[in-house]
């Protein structure tokens, strides 16, 4: 990796400040993405604020952006409340990665394309003209079903899907203003030259997630497929929540993930069931509506609306005890 | 020579031959042995500095003023390398030795360009960004298919794309084949397909290199330090005898470490150039492109059988790619008695790097469609693929075997193929094996004792990793009448006597008799010694429980050992006349290995539940490392069954996968349950009888697994790796 300058912010709000004026400055929090781009030099930053150490306080019932994927799947609360979260967690990376990756990390992550992560190749987000995964023999089993026209690439994040489906909201620090957004609002499309895909300004930062409780949330559920058991991320991932009232619909949560640029709410899927009886193959159909795979992944898709009817069972199964 | 009557065999098919042990040799053993310390399970003697990282593997050495190398690679798999730009990485500061190859034709992705010396690593990394280097890309074909393509690219200029090569090209007689499907009730014609498999050792290749006063010292990782002295002195044009190669641990050469590579000679060159010790290690990357891998093949099979079991004809044509280099022939062993078998083997040259020996070369791959055809027959013919194994298999050891897998996977439980129902459906499979008796000739140990009864066993080759010291140990303490502790033992110095590369299973093999005759030396100079000095006949003597027993008085070896104030030494060969290359009891090496899987069959994943394997190594010298290599062999066999796949972008040329996340290995969360049989057989190979066991025990596993997951869902997979995808496209395109 390139040298750069190191700095330990004290609290996010001096974080914000030092990142948004700095030129070429990248902001470290466990590090077990960053540290990989930097040994390839996707990223080449002259400075690097590392917020491990920096105060940040949140209000009780908020996620800390830097509790760990350990702490979270660890948390008997979260496990009651939002047993999206708990599964999403627990299942990510290796126990000595969850020992070091935070929440906001997580959420921040960027795609596992392996065109965009070794610069012998042409990369769209990598400020290329064109993406590598797209083109006519590529190997791109593992990219997104939902590709844009420019990038194939696909979110591999296992909170954001779970987050997305409890209505989480994302507090965020910044010079200019704290704002909220919704998870949803953080995932951008892929732009040429932008590594990352998120909306934050220059220099913002997530600090905490805000969570409210409801019967929906309590009733959620994260399940992902991976080829491999051990250390590997998600072909297809599936968060939902189910509330039900006798047989009928009350509400109902439905997103995707690793199948487009960020995680992807199947809200027509949604509105199928919605204040109607349960049924899960009509869901599942529906969520992949509009799908465009790519030469080497349409498997996904049989994957993911089998992984859909797995979680609605399940919740299905959980609501009626 | 003394002629000897040695029963052969194991316990239920036994036969006695006569054997010729050498003046001045033990007396072979035979199926009655019943020796004190070999059999008997004993722990790795370096397992708590392995665990505790006091063991140094070459990538730990650090002589003082070490200093780091590179090899820059090409990420055009086919270009010629029009200028090279030195002037920004050699003005670095730390920089201390930059050379470039200029007019170079690139012809894979990751072959070198350039190398640089610096001070740190951290510097190197530095200077290697500041290299530019100006290519011609030129067209390229990574593929098989690519490679055969009307105007493909010529890969060798010397050569077409597609040879077949004059050694191992060809294999018994497809005319025979041919013939030999006349009369059959069932003919089947099948493809099928392995990947290319990057050893991926855990120790990168490469060597710490360093001069003193014209003598050059290489800490190598490598399987051969032997290899190593004479390649590098050759590269270097220098004698051999000013060259020490030491490898004390090695993380892993699976075939892949037998000679000093580029990077070695370019560090010991440069080591020599600046007057301090270079390191070049190669990095991960590199590793999975430049150091080796196991070649693919595309099989055409055709198969044939009788409706009552009987194999008629087997041909075989397969095309298979070694990248820039050759192997790529498959090896569908003679396991069974086809009345007309024939192979031929054709190597296509790609823009990729070149094949090396892989841990049973060419058997893995030939095993995956030999015993997937055999289980096809089965199906066509309606008979129990194991009962038809049986029927055509004449060999008593692996028969034998067959009864214990089957037991202890519970074959008679095995499920119609495709009956099992529900989502996630059970299936299990077998498949055979065999390897040869390797050991060989030429290897001289020391054995030396000291007045204080200090033993000491040296022999110059390397304990490639899979326990070679510990057995050497067992063998010594067995002829000494000592324990496993009571023995040092040092290896991977190549001033030491000369050893054999750990390469064919052989190691072992090799090296075991030649401690054994070392020993038995030293022992009868005790005896000898002893029986003049204190009394007693030396011919009713012996050693045993650490003491000399049938003497006229009781004595410890201690005792006996300080009769010797300076102590005393001997260096034992093993000859020819120490191996019975006739192999009267068995010509080869048996195995089987049985697999349960779990198929889901919505995502198409593929669990191995269980593999229960059983084999044949000869005489089982430490049972507990023995099953420990077979537990190795099985994981490295269900990580190419399943996960492992090099995969080349065919846009560029280059690897998509060149790390240890997207180039899958097996993890822990995906091991089965291993159930690790050894069946010892006394085979009179030598006097131990004591054949390898390193590369058998990966031959069967792919073959077994590819097999169950046919029982399981009943529809076949015949590529490899056995991923998601393809099951689901195999299980869509049944319905």
């Amino acid at each position: 990796m390139k040298q750069f300058g190191y700095a330990i912010a004290a609290d996010f709000a001096a974080a914000a400040e030092a990142l948004s004026k700095a030129k070429n400055s990248v902001a470290k929090a466990g590090g077990t993405d960053l540290l990989d781009l930097l040994k390839e030099r996707i990223y080449e930053p002259d400075e690097m604020i590392h917020l491990g150490k920096a105060k940040n306080e949140v209000p009780a019932g908020e996620l800390n952006a830097l509790a760990t994927l350990a702490d979270v799947a660890g948390d008997a609360r979260i496990r009651r409340d939002f047993p999206a979260l708990a599964e999403a967690a627990e299942v990510a990376a290796t126990p000595q990665v969850r020992n070091w990756a935070t929440v906001g990390g997580n959420l921040c992550q960027h795609t596992r394309c392996w065109y965009f992560r070794n610069k012998d190749f042409t990369c769209f987000k990598r400020g290329d003209d064109d993406c590598s995964a797209l083109k006519d023999g590529a190997l791109n089993k593992y990219n997104a079903v939902f590709p844009t026209k420019e990038c194939g690439c696909a979110h591999p994040s296992n909170l954001s899907p779970a987050l997305a489906a409890l209505d989480a909201r994302l507090r965020c620090v910044h010079p200019d203003g704290d704002r909220e957004l919704e998870l949803l609002a953080l995932y951008d499309i892929p732009k040429k030259g932008v590594t990352c895909n998120i909306h934050l300004r220059k220099g913002e930062l997530i600090r905490s997630v805000v969570l409210n409780p409801t019967p929906l949330t309590r009733n959620s559920t994260y399940i992902e497929f991976r080829e491999r058991e051990s250390f590997d991320f998600a072909v297809a991932s599936v968060a939902a929540a189910l509330e039900m009232d006798g047989d009928t619909v009350r509400d109902i949560r439905l997103v995707l993930g690793a199948v487009s640029a960020g995680p992807l709410r199947a809200v027509e899927a949604e509105k199928i069931v919605r204040g109607k009886r349960l049924d899960i193959d009509a869901v599942a159909k529906a969520a992949l509506k509009g799908a465009t795979p790519l030469s080497q992944n349409a498997y996904k898709l049989h994957v993911t609306e089998a992984l859909v009817r797995r979680a609605l069972t399940e919740l299905h199964g959980r609501a009626g005890r | 020579m003394s002629k000897q009557k040695v029963r052969l065999g194991f316990k239920g098919n036994e036969k006695e031959v006569e054997v010729n042990p050498r003046k001045g040799t033990p007396a072979w053993m035979g199926v009655d042995a019943d020796p004190a310390v070999i059999g008997k399970d004993h722990a790795r003697i370096d397992a708590i500095a392995k665990v505790t990282g006091a063991a140094k593997y070459s990538y730990d050495m650090r002589p003082a003023g070490l200093c780091y190398a590179k090899l820059i690679g090409s990420p055009h798999a086919h270009a010629k390398v029009k200028r090279v730009d030195l002037t920004k990485a050699r003005a670095l500061k730390g920089v201390l030795f930059a050379e470039a190859q200029e007019g170079k034709t690139v012809r894979f992705a990751g072959d070198d360009v350039a190398g640089l010396v610096a001070e740190t690593e951290e510097i190197l990394d530095d200077a290697i960004r500041l290299v530019t280097v100006d290519y011609k890309v030129l067209p390229h074909a990574v593929s098989e298919a690519a490679a055969q393509a009307d105007g493909a690219p010529r890969v060798k200029r010397n050569s077409e794309n597609v040879v077949l090569p004059r050694r191992g090209g060809t294999w018994g007689s497809l005319d025979a084949a041919a013939a030999a499907h006349k009369g059959a009730d069932v003919v089947l014609e099948r493809v099928y397909r392995t990947q290319v498999q990057t050893h991926s050792c855990l120790e990168t290749h490469g060597s710490v290199c360093e001069w003193n006063d014209g003598k050059l010292t290489v800490w190598a990782s490598t399987q051969s330090t032997f290899g190593v002295r004479r390649t590098i002195a050759g590269a270097l044009r220098i004698p051999q005898g000013d060259v020490v190669v030491i490898t004390q641990h090695m993380g892993g050469g699976f075939g892949s470490k037998f000679g000093a590579d580029r990077w070695d000679v370019f560090a010991a060159r440069a080591a020599k150039v600046i007057g301090r010790p270079v390191r070049c290690m190669l990095d991960r990357k590199a590793e999975h492109l430049v150091a080796g891998n196991r070649p693919s093949s595309i099989q055409r099979c055709k198969f044939s059988a009788k409706k009552n079991g009987t194999l008629l004809g087997a041909e075989v044509r397969s095309w298979g790619t070694g990248g820039i280099g050759g192997g790529a022939g498959v090896l569908n062993p003679d396991i069974y008695n086809f009345k007309g078998a024939g192979r031929e083997c054709f190597n296509v040259y790609t823009h990729a790097g070149g094949g090396r020996a892989f841990r049973a070369p060419r058997h893995p791959q030939g095993v995956f469609a030999l015993e997937g055809m055999i289980d096809e027959l089965a199906e066509a013919i309606k008979m129990d693929p194991l009962e038809l194994r049986r029927k055509n298999d004449s060999d008593p050891v692996r028969l034998a075997e067959y009864e214990i897998g089957a037991k202890k996977i519970g074959w008679k439980t095995r499920k119609k193929s495709g009956s099992d129902r529900g989502v996630k459906k059970r299936g299990l499979g077998c498949a055979a094996s065999l390897w040869y008796h390797t050991g060989g000739p030429g290897t001289v140990v020391r054995c030396r004792i000291e007045k204080d009864g200090s033993v000491l066993v040296a022999n110059g080759a390397q304990d490639i990793g899979t326990g070679t010291r510990t057995v050497l140990a067992v063998i010594a303490a067995e002829e000494l009448g000592l324990e496993v502790k009571d023995i040092e033992v040092r290896l991977g110095t190549t001033t030491d006597g000369f050893g054999p590369a750990s390469g064919g299973s052989k190691t072992a093999a090799s090296v075991g008799p030649a401690v054994r005759n070392a020993a038995y030396s030293v022992k009868r100079e005790i005896l000898a010694t002893v029986a003049r000095d204190v009394g007693g006949d030396v011919d009713k003597m012996d050693l045993k429980g650490g003491q000399v027993v049938g003497g006229k008085k009781a004595l410890t070896f201690k005792q006996a050992c300080s009769l010797f104030p300076d102590g005393f030494e001997t260096d034992a060969k093993a000859t020819a006349e120490d191996f019975d290359r006739r192999a009267q009891f068995a010509p080869r090496i048996s195995g089987c290995q049985f697999a349960e899987v779990e198929v889901d069959t919505e995502t198409g994943q593929v669990r191995v539940v269980k593999v229960v394997a059983v084999q044949d190594c000869g005489r089982v010298i430490d049972p507990l490392l023995a099953r420990s290599q077979l537990n190795g062999g099985v994981i490295q066999g269900v990580s190419y069954a399943l996960f492992e796949d090099r995969l080349l972008d065919p846009n560029t040329g280059d690897m998509v996968n060149p790390n240890l996340v997207d180039y899958k290995i097996v993890g822990s969360l995906d091991m089965p349950e291993i159930e690790a049989v050894m069946f010892p057989v006394a085979n009179g190979i030598n006097s131990i009888g004591m054949s390898g066991l390193g590369e058998p025990s990966t031959v069967a596993t792919a073959g077994a697994i590819g097999n169950a997951v046919a029982n399981a869902i009943g529809v076949r997979i015949r590529s490899l790796p056995i991923t998601p995808d393809k099951v689901l496209a195999a299980l869509k395109g049944m319905s």
